[in-house]
C-alpha cells in the first residue's frame, strides 16, 4: 500500500527526548525562525525610497486603491441604475413629455395657437398652472402619437389617427341591457335572506374520565433477585 | 603619492568618525535637521532589530524587509514629532510593529497567501527558507539539528495563538528584551513572560501529542 510522506513520518517511532532536549528543541525551532538578517543594502533602499517622489509610488499603494475601488463602485453603480433609467424613458408619462411638442404641433396646426407652456410661465415670472388639453377644451383633436423625436430611426412627423365613433351609442343613467325581456318598468328586488336561527350551544359527546389508581413496581436489581 | 581611493576612504572615515560615536539621540537631532546620512547610521544601528521585529509578525522574510523598509520611511518623514521622552529604538521599534500588524491583517495579503503561496497546517503561509539570509552568528550545533524535529517545532508554532505566537518568537529573536516586546505588544512585563510561558508549555503538550515522549 502506498503510503504518502506525511504517513510515513507518523508511523516511524519518535525518539524519547529529555525535558531539556525539548525545551533546545523549542530554543533551537525559534532562532532557526527568527535569527535571519536582513537583505544586504537595507539603508540603500531606505535611502531610495525616502528619496522616491510621492508620484511614483507603487499601483498598489493605498491612495490608488481608493480610488481604483471608487471607480468601481461608480461603474457598478451605473450599471445598476440603467435598467431603471431606461425603463423611466420608456414610461408613458415620459413618452407624453417627449411627444408633447409633436403634438402642440400637430393641434396648433389644426385648432390654432399653442397653450402657454409651464417653462414659458415660470420664465415669465406668472403662477405656474397646467395647460388645458385640446380635448379638455373640446377642440376634436386625434390622439397624440407616442414618438420619440430624438430617435433618429423614429418617424418624426405625427400621424393623424382617425376619429374613433362610439359604436354603442349615447351613454345613460338608465338600464338598457338588449338581453331584458321584462317590462319596461319592471323593479329588480334582491332575493330575501332565511331567518337566522338564534345561536345554541350544544354539548358534545364524550366519555366520563376515569382515573386509575397509579401501581408502582419495584425493578430488579442484579444480583439480588434471591 | 597617494592613490585616490585610499584618499576618499581616510575623507569618509574622518567624516564619519564622530557619526559612530554619536548617541542616537544626536543622530536624531541631526535627521531631524535633514541630515540624511545621520539617519542613514540609525537605519545601520537599528536593522536587525526591526527586521527581526517584523519577522516574528509577518513570518515571511521578504515581507519583514518590505515592513522594514516602510517602517524607516515612515519613521524618516515622523522624526520631527519624537521628543526624546522614549528612547528612538523604542520609538522606532513601535512604528515597526502597527506596520507589520497592518501588514499581517491586509486584505491583499490574505488574499495571496489564500491563493498563491503553499501554506503550512497552520494556515499561515510557508516559511521561505530560500529568501533567508543566515545570521553569522548561528554556532554549528543550530545549523545541524534534527529536521524532522525542527520541521515540527516550526509548525506547531504556526498553530499557536498569535498573542502567544508573537510573544514567543520576539523573544526568540535574540534583539529584544522583555520590556522592550512589552511596549511593542503594549502589554506589562509579567504578561509578556506569561504568554512565552505558555506558549513554550502548549509546544512540548502537541509535541508529547505527536509521539515526542520526554523525561
Amino acid at each position: 500500500m502506498h503510503m504518502s510522506e506525511n504517513q510515513r513520518a507518523s508511523a516511524r517511532p519518535r525518539p524519547v527526548l529529555r525535558g531539556a532536549a525539548v525545551e533546545d528543541a523549542i530554543d533551537r525551532a525559534v532562532r532557526q525562525m527568527m535569527q535571519v538578517d536582513p537583505r544586504p543594502g537595507l539603508g540603500r533602499r531606505v535611502q531610495s525610497r525616502i528619496a522616491r517622489p510621492a508620484g511614483r509610488r507603487s499601483l498598489y499603494s493605498t491612495p490608488y486603491m481608493a480610488v481604483a475601488g471608487a471607480l468601481a463602485m461608480l461603474v457598478l453603480a451605473v450599471g445598476l441604475l440603467r435598467p431603471d433609467t431606461a425603463r423611466d424613458r420608456a414610461s408613458p408619462g415620459s413618452a407624453m413629455d417627449e411627444a408633447a411638442p409633436a403634438a402642440d404641433s400637430f393641434a396648433s396646426s389644426q385648432a390654432g395657437p399653442a397653450p402657454s407652456r409651464p417653462a414659458d410661465s415660470l420664465a415669465a415670472g406668472r403662477s405656474v398652472s397646467r395647460p388645458q388639453p385640446p380635448y379638455e377644451r373640446g377642440e376634436r383633436v386625434s390622439p397624440v402619437p407616442l414618438i420619440a423625436p430624438k430617435d433618429p430611426k423614429a418617424h418624426a412627423e405625427a400621424i393623424p389617427m382617425p376619429e374613433i365613433v362610439n359604436l354603442f351609442g349615447a351613454g345613460g343613467n338608465t338600464v338598457t341591457g338588449a338581453n331584458f325581456s321584462g317590462r319596461a318598468d319592471a323593479i329588480a328586488t334582491p332575493p330575501a335572506r332565511a331567518a337566522e336561527s338564534p345561536l345554541q350551544v350544544v354539548a358534545l359527546p364524550m366519555p366520563p374520565l376515569r382515573i386509575e389508581l397509579l401501581t408502582i413496581t419495584p425493578l430488579p436489581v442484579p444480583g439480588k433477585e434471591r | 603619492m597617494v592613490p585616490v581611493a585610499e584618499s576618499s576612504d581616510c575623507v569618509m572615515a574622518t567624516v564619519r568618525a564622530p557619526t559612530n560615536e554619536a548617541t542616537d539621540l544626536d543622530l536624531v537631532r541631526l535627521a531631524q535637521a535633514g541630515d540624511l546620512d545621520a539617519f542613514g547610521e540609525l537605519v545601520e544601528r537599528n536593522r536587525r532589530a526591526v527586521f527581526r521585529a517584523a519577522l516574528a509578525c509577518v513570518r515571511s522574510p521578504a515581507e519583514a524587509d518590505d515592513v522594514t523598509q516602510e517602517a524607516f520611511v515612515t519613521a524618516f518623514t515622523k522624526i520631527g514629532t519624537f521628543r526624546g521622552e522614549a528612547q528612538f529604538r523604542t520609538w522606532l521599534l513601535a512604528i515597526t510593529w502597527r506596520k507589520a500588524i497592518d501588514r499581517r491583517n491586509n486584505v491583499m495579503r490574505w488574499l495571496r497567501v489564500t491563493v498563491g503561496a503553499p501554506r503550512d497546517d497552520s494556515g499561515e503561509d510557508a516559511y521561505d527558507y530560500i529568501d533567508r539570509v543566515p545570521s553569522a552568528d548561528r554556532s554549528q550545533e543550530d545549523t545541524v539539528v534534527d529536521d524532522e524535529l525542527q520541521r515540527n517545532v516550526t509548525r506547531l508554532i504556526g498553530t499557536l495563538p498569535k498573542k502567544l505566537r508573537d510573544a514567543l518568537l520576539l523573544a526568540g529573536t535574540g534583539e529584544h528584551t522583555y520590556e522592550e516586546i512589552g511596549r511593542m505588544l503594549g502589554t506589562p512585563l509579567g504578561t509578556v513572560k506569561w504568554r512565552v510561558s505558555e506558549a513554550r508549555r502548549i509546544l512540548k503538550r502537541k509535541l508529547a501529542a505527536l509521539g515526542y515522549a520526554y523525561e
